[in-house]
């Protein structure tokens, strides 16, 4: 029995390894997403966060500083994918931070049938469901695409699995209030590279380039953004996960001594996420070439996704809409008459005999019973009336 | 909100003796702008536009917010964000008849429809429930959107006795009568 649940262990561990090399953890490379727009920081929303927050420094981080448990994997659900991935632009609730930064919250609820069919009746449009369910489809394939390919003012995410993608996807379908969202949340293995690779990818490498020189203190104090390439240099891991979720002070000769730099502070990723990134950033070191292009190595892929863009976003298949709901909920109302009418019926003819055999016994019993005649029975006519009813 | 939003309509009859004229005036007691028309003159057809009008979805907005076309006009709907919009209108004049899903479409690329019935068509997108814009469709060429200070001007009127509508995005309506003769001066109050 033992040997059998070691193999069973052997074949899960197996299958998720080759699951895993599908698509296995790559260095980040290039230049960060702000360079790539020609943004300068200051102008960017994430670049003005620092301004808001408080400038008191917190204790020193409580000893998360492990960046050697590369082995160790994580169960990461939607919401967890959603925070490393996204939550560092769009925000807790998805609302993001107009105009630079949109919210996913519309565009969510319009890969939604119910939520458009909704929409369309508080508007006063008459569509019909075909035409709703092409709403649905198109506004689906565009999310998917923008997912991979990106927009203007947002990177692309193609260093996301699909089952990754279709996590995440059930999240932002439940923060966007979609009807039964929350039964639909499917959770991801990762090991911690992993982890760390997707918030380097999708969080800090808005900012930071991959590679470059680290900057001398007088660049530094100008406003330069260290390349990852270089965190190795300037910071601890300890000092990289307080520096990521609480904080810290700036390397800067300033006069402001609780002057916690630029970089914002990042509280929604976890101390054991953070030291995720030094293992990444170690075990696989930033590259110099350029980002990788979007529009050559996405092309395939999306028609591909667009094909696969139901799998991956689950299909309201228990929504009924208003209407249908409305007709089936009088069906179900009709039905229950209609038994309760038998039900009266056959009572009242039960009634009616147990009455007429007592009557008969009472006269001596002479009388069989076979000739008392039975009370048509009233519920046949009512049956019909009512179909004629509902016909009309 | 998105439902159904009312416009305001303040009728005004007036008389241009002089061969063309112009009408010209002011729209107070609203903010934003408004779209002032000659009413339809009986027993008088118009010539198509011939010229297409554009309304374009730019920075997550339907620009302009206020277009104003003579009936029969073709409109280009053109998605200038890297966003996909949509575009629909539950109904024309309140006639929902007339409601009409033009579909969605990416950026760069252009839908067009004509505008036959007169009206406000109430625009908005699937996509992004904060989009709204509408198209005012008067039903001759003598039309004006006024500035955002209320001011309005439409020229070329032939001479004749018209009736003149306001038109604002809003939930009141409230409507005033009036005479004038020559280069007439219509100024409305909305409340």
């Amino acid at each position: 029995m033992k040997n059998l649940i070691a193999l069973c262990a052997l074949t899960c561990s197996m299958s998720a390894q080759t699951a895993s090399l599908r698509k296995a953890v790559t260095p980040v490379a290039g230049e960060s997403w702000l360079n790539h727009l020609h943004r300068p920081y200051e102008e960017s929303s994430m670049g003005k966060t620092w301004r808001l927050a408080s400038s008191s420094i917190p204790d020193p981080a409580s000893g998360v500083t492990d960046a050697e448990q590369g082995s160790r994997t994580r169960i990461l659900r939607g919401a967890d994918l959603y925070r490393l991935n996204c939550q560092g632009c769009h925000g807790a609730e998805g609302r993001g931070a107009p105009p630079e930064i949109a919210s996913l919250i519309d565009p969510i609820r319009a890969t939604s049938l119910a939520l458009v069919d909704q929409r369309m009746k508080s508007t006063g449009m008459v569509l019909s469901r075909k035409e709703e369910m092409e709403m649905v489809r198109q506004s689906r394939a565009a999310l998917l695409k923008r997912l991979h390919q990106g927009g203007e003012s947002m990177p692309a995410f193609p260093h996301l699995r699909d089952d990754e993608v279709r996590s995440l996807l059930a999240y932002l379908r439940q923060l966007a209030g979609v009807p039964g969202a929350e039964s639909q949340q499917v959770a991801v293995t990762e090991s911690a590279d992993r982890v760390g690779e997707l918030v380097v990818k999708s969080t800090c490498h808005i900012c930071h380039d991959a590679a470059g020189e680290n900057p001398s203190p007088e660049q530094f104090s100008q406003g330069r953004i260290p390349p990852l390439s270089a965190l190795s240099l300037r910071v601890t891991p300890a000092q990289l996960v307080q520096k990521v979720t609480q904080g810290a002070l700036a390397p800067m000769n300033l006069s402001d001594a609780a002057f916690r730099g630029r970089m914002p502070v990042f509280e929604h990723i976890r101390p054991t996420e953070a030291a995720a990134v030094c293992g990444y950033l170690l075990r696989y070191p930033p590259a110099e070439n350029s980002r990788p292009s979007m529009e050559s190595a996405q092309a395939g892929r999306h028609t591909e996704l667009q094909t696969a863009s139901n799998d991956l976003i689950p299909e309201e298949s228990s929504h009924v809409s208003q209407e249908d709901e409305g007709l089936s909920r009088a069906a179900v109302y009709a039905a229950l008459g209609i038994l309760l009418l038998i039900a009266i019926a056959s009572w009242f003819t039960i009634r009616e005999l147990g009455r007429l055999h007592a009557q008969n016994r009472r006269r001596g019993a002479r009388q069989n019973f076979a000739a008392i005649e039975v009370p048509p029975s009233t519920a046949k006519p009512m049956l019909d009336s009512d179909y004629v009813e509902r016909t009309a | 909100m998105n439902s159904c939003v009312p416009s305001m309509i303040l009728v005004t009859t007036l008389c241009i003796a002089a061969h063309a004229g112009t009408v010209s005036g002011k729209v107070s007691g609203v903010s934003g702008v408004s779209v002032v028309y000659i009413d339809a003159i009986p027993g008088k057809t118009f010539p198509p536009a011939t010229q297409s009008a554009v309304m374009a979805q730019s920075k997550m907005a339907f620009q302009p917010h206020v277009l104003a076309i003579q009936q029969g006009t073709t409109v280009k709907f053109a998605n200038r964000d890297s966003v996909l919009h949509n575009v629909f209108w539950p109904s024309v004049g309140g006639n929902k008849k007339l409601s009409h899903n033009l579909g969605s479409w990416p950026r760069g690329e252009t839908r067009t429809f004509k505008f036959d019935a007169p009206g406000v068509a109430p625009l908005l997108c699937n996509a992004h429930s904060d989009m709204s814009g509408y198209i005012v469709v008067a039903p001759t060429p003598y039309f004006a959107v006024t500035n955002e200070a209320g001011e309005y001007k439409i020229e070329g009127v032939p001479v004749g006795k018209y009736t003149l509508t306001v038109w604002h995005e809003g939930n009141k309506t409230q409507s005033q009568p009036g005479a004038v003769a020559g280069d007439a001066k219509v100024d409305f109050t909305l409340k």
